[in-house]
């Protein structure tokens, strides 16, 4: 049936709830003493509950805006919809949702006010909890939808529901082949500690075919990447669960130790990658260099004040990622190098909004090392703490141990969460640790190419894809967080 | 609960769409923000709840009820009922999740939402359309364009019934 709709019904319906529910009110008060009309105690009924809703959207829409206050879209739908109230003329509404099922017509106002309360109050809790592959798909739903999803205050509040959500947990995997100029990547289930699926072939975004790909380091659903264009390195932001991809500067300073950290900076509301160099030779090490997402150039923060050598692995050429734990980024010092008797190392904190350089100390039984030089110590993050890790090789075999910082800045809080005696491994590195504990760790060979991964029980059922070996793998929470939209 | 500190259980009267009354103690209802708030600011005996349909009213508070015989050693038994509670037609558990929100129920919405979103996460894009009785305002060209760039939206889960 057709149902005719007063182009100015989006401005009426909120003053004739207001007005309706007061004499809703009036009526209570009086204990119902009159019969109303009928058709007005009709429109009064449904009416009602929708003015507290819409205030209380108000109400949330003006925290929303002021907890993303550079957020230009969301601002946007604001003043599309303030202005679409203040002059009615725009064809469709932006929540436009005509009902398709049978109602009578002095009913559709009503459907109206209820769909438009649903679709913004509820939508937004519903939707939240979507996985972004369903969210991705929805946008074709209508525009009202595809506006909701593309939000930046959505965005945030699916991420935080998607850190709580197993099935949003995943692993980025890739691979190359040391033989031909080619790359891989795919992704796998993290939901269960033994079963794998999910396994995808993800596009890489650039529009050469690249030789080799490096993972650097990831947060909330962005990984940043080296791409290999033969000898060239293109570095990128991308989020392989929406496919979006944006390309990044190079930084100015680069050696083979260069790593990085990302964290997102609640402050500012926005993303930082920080880089710094290692290097065996304290006069040779590199200014470290922070982006910013929104300015989108490297800035030169100097070095680490101290001077000390940063080492992320002391013998591994291969750095790891910079932990990005409490709003900090995280790497390891050592007091003194290769002296032998009396070496000891701290966590050098470096925070994210203020920049500002701090220390963490561990505990003096965590970073002993043998004389041998091929044991190799490192930090990362694993469940929201920093995690120490040491790998002792020894004659048959080799020693991985866990250490956690189960309260934040603590040094008494260091827990020894794991021993692996093993053989036929070297450079183990914790990557996630599951709902029931276990660790997936992913562990080099010696004298082979490339990784494996396991658990800390068991063996984890990955099968290789394209290549017989991984080259890196990264676990992470899928969002729908837009390298693009940060500028 | 905070209400029958004086030993005489408070009685409340909410009054569902279709005028059918429902008489329950009032330490109940404290359980919704909104009732919660016109209890204690207007000191009512009865509320209309006309939005409301009888039957959506009486699911809920049978979940208020069961909610606040909730200890800890009955929890199993909770979770059980909270499964078995949303485990209804899709269109029902809509008007629960529709009023729970109204009456700002926040346990339940949390739980009614999450459970909309189980079962809407594989359906295709005209499915969650009939669902929500959307119609779609994309041009035939942007329509069209979607389905060439993500057939997929389009071939999931048709069903947009109940299950």
């Amino acid at each position: 049936m057709i149902v005719k709709r007063s182009p100015s019904i989006q401005i009426e319906a909120p003053q004739k709830s207001q007005n309706l529910s007061m004499k809703l009110k009036m009526k209570q008060m009086k204990k119902k003493k009159k019969k109303s009309n009928p058709n007005e105690a009709k429109l009064a009924n449904s009416f009602a509950p929708n003015i507290q809703n819409l205030k209380s959207q108000q109400k949330k829409r003006k925290k929303s805006v002021a907890m993303t206050i550079k957020d230009n879209l969301f601002n946007q739908i604001i003043s599309k919809r303030q202005k679409f109230n203040e002059k009615s003329v725009l064809p469709n509404p932006i929540c436009k949702g005509k009902s398709v099922l049978d109602n009578n017509t002095e009913q559709t106002d009503v459907d109206k006010a209820l769909e438009i309360h649903f679709e913004e109050e509820i939508f937004m809790n519903i939707l939240s909890r979507l996985p972004v592959q369903s969210l991705v798909q929805l946008k074709c739903v209508s525009k009202f939808l595809k506006t909701l999803i593309s939000d930046p205050y959505f965005k945030m509040k699916h991420l935080s529901h998607a850190k709580n959500d197993p099935n949003s947990q995943k692993l980025l995997l890739s691979q190359d082949s040391p033989y031909k100029h080619d790359m891989y990547t795919f992704c796998c289930s993290l939901s269960s500690a033994q079963l794998v699926e999910d396994e995808q072939k993800l596009d890489c975004p650039l529009n050469f075919k690249p030789s080799g790909c490096r993972m650097y380091c990831c947060c909330n659903g962005l990984f940043f990447l080296g791409v290999y264009d033969g000898s060239y390195e293109h570095f990128l932001l991308w989020n392989p669960s929406t496919r979006e991809s944006r390309v990044l500067p190079r930084p100015e300073y680069l050696n083979r130790c260069s790593t990085y950290g990302i964290g997102y900076d609640v402050t500012s509301d926005d993303y930082k990658i920080l880089k710094i160099d290692g290097n065996v030779l304290d006069k040779s090490i590199m200014p470290y260099e922070i982006l910013e997402l929104k300015s989108g150039s490297w800035r030169n923060i100097g070095k680490h004040p101290d001077g000390r050598i940063v080492m992320s692995s002391l013998w591994d050429p291969v750095m790891y990622p910079l932990a990005f734990v409490h709003g900090a980024f995280h790497w390891l010092s050592a007091y003194q190098y290769m002296t032998r008797s009396s070496y000891g190392c701290y966590v050098v904190s470096f925070t994210v909004s203020n920049e500002v350089y701090g220390e963490i100390p561990v505990l003096e039984r965590m970073c002993y090392v043998s004389n041998s030089g091929t044991d190799q110590l490192g930090i990362s993050e694993l469940g929201g703490m920093i995690c120490f890790h040491s790998t002792h090789i020894h004659q048959g075999g080799c020693t991985f141990k866990l250490w956690v910082m189960k309260d934040y800045g603590v040094k008494e809080s260091w827990t020894e969460l794991l021993t692996i005696k093993e053989t036929g491994l070297s450079s183990i590195r914790p990557k996630y640790m599951f709902v029931n504990g276990e660790v997936l760790l992913s562990c080099g060979r010696p004298l082979q190419y490339g990784t494996v991964f396991r658990t800390s029980t068991g063996p984890f059922g990955l099968s290789p894809q394209r290549y017989d070996t991984y080259q890196e793998g990264f676990a992470y929470t899928e969002s729908l967080i837009s390298p693009k939209l940060l500028t | 609960m905070a209400s029958s500190t004086t030993g005489e259980k408070k009685i409340l009267t909410l009054k569902g769409g279709d005028n059918e009354e429902f008489i329950l103690e009032e330490s109940l209802v404290l359980q919704s923000e909104l009732l919660k708030n016109m209890v204690k600011e207007e000191r009512v005996s009865s509320i209309p709840l006309p939005s409301i349909k009888s039957k959506t009213l009486v699911k809920i508070i049978e979940y208020l009820k069961k909610h606040a015989e909730l200890t800890p050693s009955n929890k199993e038994e909770f979770k059980n009922f909270e499964k078995e509670f949303v485990n209804v037609v899709l269109e029902e558990l809509l008007d629960i999740t529709v009023a729970v929100n109204y009456l700002k129920i926040n346990g339940l919405l949390e739980f009614c939402c999450q459970a909309v979103a189980d079962r809407i996460k594989d359906k295709s894009v005209e499915a969650v359309r009939k669902i929500f009785r959307i119609e779609s305002d994309f041009t035939p060209e942007e329509e069209s364009e979607f389905r060439k760039e993500t057939p997929e939206a389009f071939e999931g889960d048709l069903d947009d019934t109940t299950n």
